[in-house]
C-alpha cells in the first residue's frame, strides 16, 4: 500500500507520533510509558512515499494494520496493543 | 578470515578478474584465445558498509546492507538495524542510508536510557558496529 505524504501525516496524528525534522526527512517517534518504542522517518516531498513499505515495516505494523491507522479503525490504543502482542510493551 | 572479510573479497574478485581479463586481450599480449571476461550485469544484491561518511562516527564492523528494487526506486536496507535508505540509483540509496544511520545513532544515543526493547537491540547493534570519534 502506497503511502500520501498527508497520509504519513495521518499516521503522525491518529498514533501520537513524536516528531524532529533531519537533514532531508522528517523522523517520527512512537513513545509509550516513556519508553521509546519504534521509529521511522519520511523523505519530504510530494507524491506517493517510494519507501511505504519500510515505514510500516519500521512500526511494526502488517498491511491490514497499516490501512487500518489510516482508515481510522486503528487508534492510538489499539497499537498499543499490537505493540504488546509482538512483545515490545510490557 | 572474518565473514565481513570474506565477503568483501568476494565482492572485490570480480573486478581483480575484469581486470586481468583486460590485460590478456591488450595488444601487448598473445595472441592466444581471450578468455570470457567477467561483465558484472547487476550491482551486488548484499554487501557490507563501511563508512556513514559522518565525520564524527567511524565504522569499526561493516554493516550487512540489502539492494533492492521498490516501487520503480532503489531501496539499500542495512538489515541488522532495520534501518532504510532510498534513491533513484544506487549510489543515492547508499548516500541515503548512510545519512539515515547516522541521524539514528545521535537520535537512539540522545534516547538511550528510555529506549524499548527493540530500539535497545538496534542500539547495542550500532554500538558494536559504529564508534563515535
Amino acid at each position: 500500500m502506497p503511502l500520501k505524504p498527508h497520509q504519513f501525516d495521518t499516521l503522525i496524528n491518529k498514533l501520537g507520533l513524536t516528531t524532529r525534522e533531519g537533514s532531508n526527512h522528517r523522523l517520527a517517534w512512537f513513545e509509550h510509558g516513556g519508553k521509546v518504542i519504534t521509529r521511522t522517518r519520511c523523505s519530504r516531498g510530494s507524491g506517493e512515499l517510494p519507501h511505504s513499505h519500510s515505514i510500516r515495516q519500521q512500526l511494526k505494523l502488517n498491511e491490514d494494520q497499516l490501512s487500518g491507522i489510516i482508515g481510522c479503525s486503528i487508534e492510538r490504543d489499539g497499537y498499543v496493543e499490537i505493540l504488546r502482542g509482538k512483545g515490545l510493551i510490557r | 578470515m572474518s565473514l565481513a572479510e570474506a565477503k568483501l573479497q568476494q565482492f572485490l574478485e570480480p573486478t581483480v578478474e575484469m581486470l586481468l581479463d583486460e590485460a590478456v586481450g591488450s595488444e601487448q599480449f598473445s595472441k592466444e584465445p581471450l578468455l570470457v571476461p567477467y561483465i558484472p550485469t547487476s550491482a551486488p544484491k548484499d554487501f557490507y558498509l563501511g563508512s556513514v561518511r559522518d565525520a564524527r562516527l567511524r565504522v569499526v564492523s561493516p554493516l550487512h546492507v540489502n539492494l533492492a528494487d521498490e516501487d520503480g526506486s532503489i531501496r539499500a536496507e542495512a538489515t541488522e538495524i532495520d534501518e532504510f535508505g532510498f534513491g533513484e540509483t544506487y549510489a543515492e540509496a547508499l548516500s541515503d542510508l548512510q545519512r539515515a544511520i547516522a541521524e539514528l545513532f545521535f537520535s537512539l544515543e540522545e534516547a538511550r536510557d528510555r529506549l524499548g526493547a527493540d530500539l535497545e537491540r538496534v542500539w547495542r547493534v550500532l554500538q558494536e558496529k559504529v564508534r563515535r570519534l
